[in-house]
């Protein structure tokens, strides 16, 4: 009698549980696990049996943990090897003058690292913000042009990606998470760089700026987005083909520089956020696409905010200026040099490794 | 078979006398719609021939114009 | 002077305004010559440091609807104007300032820039002059954030304030009544457009007289040219530049006006070529005309036959024209003299539509038989008044009438935007006419049409444009260079004379355009967009060579400049935006 009625008092919470809140469809699975396997065990005194010894590696491992955890292994891993270093202003102010984001070298011991610039930023002084704020403004004629793009990028990267390269993620399943891994690891990153900066957005220097879309809470410099599309699409460019320099006018970095323009016709950054994202954009690409290969070497380059003008003006940005900053043309822009291996990532790379076979597969 | 019912076009009438600038069909309709709804406004009664030579006093008065404006 | 005296006398029909389109309080009680007072600050055109250097300046005209007259771009540095002269034609009538024109409300220059430098915005100036009045009935299209006039005269007129450009392109302007343009026929413009031009070109010279009596007392006369641009256009007329509007047009370019340099006119050619508006028909052939439901505006057709040489004892035979409404027998009209209407009613009695024999005198003495077919709206504007059935309607030129070809068109009749007005368009059908290929493309040419389609799609160029001097613009797309389909063709079938870069592709239609307001932007698409474009290019063109040019020359200069491109030269594809 107890019993039954124990069980309908169970049924009873079960039936509360059923037509509440989220975790429905769990406490129905739980109820019917715990009510078989009291039908079916028989006993309760258990046995364990003969066990074996792990044979598959990392990389096998690491696709039977599913995506999400797959996900949070991989950047933590890449995350191992980046590390951060400022230069004060004299005196000391309360942002830096400059912000790099270092790599670990390879070789080594776990106790003992030592860290190599990947990019360095040099903040803009207050000053080149001022003169540049207009240029914002200028870029809003293009507003009602890019409303539609400018909407969906807010949070929308990769579909733009994928409509230029044949890599939807139900075909190419491995480089849409190396791309949403990059996403990831780029967004810390750049927000380090950004507090430690701590420079003021266009629509500080005038109320006319408007932005149309809700400006974020955080600092102007970099562009978040620009830095995310430069790393996307210096990825999809060494995955295509290794080694490769930046050709700043195919398609991928068209896009990347429109993607990044748009974000001034918003009216949230100044082209110059735009040209910093894309060095250290480029830069974090080539560092992830370095660790997935057993060999892989990056260099170490350099953006100067407070030097990015031509005749006297600040500079604006588009890709024939991607261009001269790439072949060495711009003050501004250091292009890596002192190339060094990278520290292999063993659970990166053998995502890595899945993507160049899902890339270089994909006529079949 | 009976045929379809035949509209008529009325008997035809002036609608202008004297040349002005401007006029065409359309600003005829436009003050006929006007005098229709409004008592105060009239059209007035036009032999039905009165228009005749219109076409001959448009060219008259647009050479005039013309003489005057860039004379 | 003349060309005052002209406004004066020769436009009082404008104030007995038959059609209804100007307010009550619009009109000059008391026309008289102006007597500017050259001392008078309050009436000089323009500010000392905006205005022009006589070898290096033009002025542009723009008649347009709302002209954003304190717009930025229509100033220098220092807030001061660029706009010499603007008359609102349908404002409150205001004395002191433009005491020769028939109604409405004058501003020049000065006083403009001193409304700019006491603090007021640009709305706000709007309304103290009399562009805005939300007190008054009417359309308040000087308040349209995007207006057309907007778009056209910063096109062709605006400058960044510091560009030393800036100060050699004067403006004069002229906003024409909101109810013009409304009635998106446009057939009630004629006369507010003439007395347009006359303003431009009365205020064109006292403008060079004011720069002369600002130079050195011995300083040589200046004679500016001048550069009209009218973006504005019909679908229906004769087409052979013969109109009264068309004429003195030519006249003005062709002789000139004393006291001033050239003057030349740009007009879109416009953009109804797929619209189904124009068609061709021999004696004995019908055409079907549809009309649309519910529509409570007239439908109207014109008609016009072959030109021909009036013998001895007169022209000759009268057209007549034989209307089939829907559902019912055919019937002929039977004038007999020019200017004659004739009321067609229905079985019960009631009108449907109205025809009027309108011929005229074409430029070199021949004559063309014309006749206007007014089809009642479909849905009566109010009740009680006579309405015409919609569908199926048939046009026939009788057997009898003279051989050759007879020309129909269509007036255009659809609604403008930011005007409420439920017009809807009415077109030809004609089986043989085709809108696409097999695989979907749209036919852009007879040609390509092929077969002996009744509708055509070659001589669609705006009604108002087929004189020998004005300029007719086409548009093409920015990023190719091709023309635009919609585009009207000449009767070559050139899309236009020259053309100017308006959409950005076909998939991506439009282009930015300027808000009324300073700083504000849009997207907007039209041949209306050409035009400002050829006529601003023209305007520098002119400036400090004011030679001549007639309309073969313009082109031919237009080809070296800009190339010769697939259907004409396209200017204005270097953009404030290149495509990164």
């Amino acid at each position: 009698m107890s019993l039954l009625q124990g069980q309908q008092g169970q049924q009873g919470q079960q039936g509360q549980g059923y037509g509440g809140s989220g975790g429905s469809a769990e406490s129905l699975m739980a109820a019917a696990l715990m009510q078989c396997r009291d039908a079916i065990v028989g006993t309760e005194i258990v046995r364990p049996g003969t066990s074996q010894d792990v044979t598959l590696g990392q990389d096998k491992r690491l696709e039977r943990m599913g995506r999400q955890y797959r996900h949070q292994a991989l950047i933590a891993e890449l995350m191992e090897d980046i590390g951060f270093d400022c230069a004060e202003y004299d005196p000391v102010k309360p942002t830096a003058k400059a912000f790099t984001v270092l790599r670990r070298k390879a070789g080594g011991s776990a106790t003992s690292v030592d860290y190599t610039p990947l990019a360095e930023l040099v903040r803009p002084g207050i000053g080149d913000f001022h003169d540049a704020a207009p240029m914002v403004a200028t870029y809003a004629e293009l507003r009602a042009d890019r409303a539609a793009e400018i909407l969906v990028q807010v949070r929308d990267l990769i579909p733009f990606f994928v409509s230029i390269l044949p890599v939807t993620p139900v075909r190419c399943p491995a480089v849409t998470e190396m791309l949403e891994c990059a996403l990831d690891i780029v967004a810390p990153v750049v927000m380090r760089v950004k507090i430690a900066l701590g420079c003021p957005r266009p629509s500080q220097f005038s109320d006319r700026i408007q932005p149309m879309i809700a400006e974020p809470p955080h600092p102007s410099f970099p562009s978040g987005h620009a830095t995310q599309v430069f790393t996307l699409a210096t990825m999809l460019s060494l995955l295509d083909k290794p080694g490769t320099a930046v050709v700043s006018d195919s398609q991928v970095y068209r896009l990347a520089c429109r993607i990044a323009i748009n974000r001034t016709v918003a009216g949230m950054h100044y082209p110059v956020d735009s040209a910093a994202g894309a060095i250290l954009g480029i830069q974090l690409g080539r560092y992830l696409m370095a660790r997935g290969k057993a060999d892989g070497k990056v260099g170490s380059a350099g953006f100067d905010g407070t030097k990015f003008r031509t005749d006297g003006k600040p500079r604006d940005f588009h890709y024939a200026v991607l261009d001269k900053m790439m072949k060495d043309d711009d003050e501004a822009t250091k292009i890596p040099q002192g190339e060094s291996n990278v520290r292999p990532a063993p659970l990166w790379q053998s995502l890595c490794k899945r993507g160049a076979e899902e890339w270089d597969s994909r006529w079949s | 078979m009976t045929s379809p019912p035949a509209p008529r076009w009325s008997d035809p009438e002036a609608a202008f006398a004297e040349y002005r600038p401007g006029q065409s069909a359309y600003l005829h309709y436009f003050y006929d719609l006007r005098t229709s709804r409004d008592d105060k406004l009239q059209r007035p009664d036009l032999d039905s021939e009165a228009g005749a030579e219109l076409p001959w006093q448009l060219e008259k008065a647009l050479r005039k114009m013309i003489e005057e404006s860039l004379g | 002077m003349a060309l005052a005296h002209a406004i004066v006398t020769a436009f009082s029909e404008f104030l007995e305004d038959p059609a209804g389109i100007l307010s009550q309080d619009a009109p000059n009680p008391r026309q008289r010559d102006l007597t500017d007072d050259p001392d008078d600050a309050r009436l000089a055109y323009l500010p000392e440091d905006a205005l022009p250097s006589p070898e290096s300046g033009c002025i542009i005209g723009v008649i347009d609807d709302a002209i954003p007259f304190v717009h930025q771009s229509l100033t220098v540095t220092g807030k001061l104007s660029r706009v010499a002269a603007v008359w609102m034609q349908d404002a409150k009538f205001r004395k002191d300032v433009g005491i020769d024109l028939p109604t409405g409300a004058e501003w020049r220059g000065v006083e403009l820039s001193g409304l700019l430098n006491s603090g007021l915005d640009d709305d706000a100036i709007y309304r103290r002059t009399g562009a805005v009045d939300m007190t008054r009935p009417g359309i308040p299209s000087g308040a349209f954030q995007h207006g057309h006039g907007a778009s056209v005269t910063t096109l062709a007129a605006g400058f960044p304030p510091d560009d030393p450009a800036a100060r050699n392109h004067p403006l004069i302007a002229v906003s024409l009544p909101p109810r013009i343009i409304a009635d998106s026929t446009g057939v009630v413009a004629t006369v507010p457009i003439l007395e347009g031009i006359l303003f431009i070109l009365n205020r064109a010279r006292r403008l060079c007289r004011f720069i002369e009596t600002r130079r050195k007392p011995n300083a040589a006369v200046v004679r500016l040219p001048v550069v009209i641009n009218i973006s504005l256009g019909l679908t229906a007329g004769p087409r052979d530049g013969s109109t009264p509007l068309e004429r003195f047009m030519d006249a003005v370019s062709e002789h000139g006006v004393p006291g001033l340099g050239p003057v030349h006119f740009v007009f879109p050619v416009g953009n109804h070529r797929q619209a189904r508006l124009r068609a061709r028909l021999r004696p004995g052939e019908t055409i079907a005309w549809r009309l649309p439901p519910d529509d409570p505006t007239i439908n109207a057709v014109e008609i016009w036959g072959p030109p021909r040489t009036p013998g001895a004892s007169g022209p000759g035979p009268v057209l007549q024209v034989t209307l089939k409404p829907p559902g019912m027998a055919p019937a002929t009209t039977a004038f007999t003299v020019p200017w004659q209407y004739s009321i067609l009613s229905d079985p019960g009695g009631k009108a449907v539509a109205r025809a009027y024999y309108q011929p005229h005198l074409t430029r070199d003495g021949q004559w063309r038989d014309g006749i206007v077919v007014i089809a009642l709206p479909t849905c009566p504007e109010r009740l009680g008044e006579p309405f015409a059935p919609p569908g199926e309607w048939k046009i026939a030129i009788p057997r009898n009438a003279p051989a050759g070809i007879y020309d129909l068109s269509a007036q255009r009749d659809e609604v403008i935007r930011g005007y409420r007005g439920g017009a809807r368009q009415s077109w030809f059908y004609d089986p043989a006419y085709r809108s696409h290929d097999p695989a979907g493309w749209p036919i852009l040419t007879d040609a390509e049409n092929g077969g002996r389609p009744k509708v055509i799609r070659t001589d669609t160029v705006n009604a108002y444009a087929t004189g020998e001097r004005p300029l007719r613009a086409g548009a093409a797309y920015g990023r190719s260079g091709r023309t635009t389909p919609y585009v009207g063709l000449l009767k070559t079938g050139l899309p236009g004379d020259c053309l100017a870069a308006v959409d950005r592709s076909p998939t991506d239609g439009g282009m930015i355009v300027r808000g009324r307001d300073s700083g504000s932007f849009g997207l907007a698409s039209g041949t209306s967009l050409a035009g400002p474009q050829l006529a601003r290019w023209l305007a520098e063109v002119l400036a400090g060579n004011a030679s001549p040019l007639d309309r073969a020359a313009i082109v031919t200069r237009a080809n070296t400049v800009f190339g010769p491109g697939q259907d004409g030269p396209v200017a204005g594809r270097d953009t404030r935006f290149p495509e990164y």
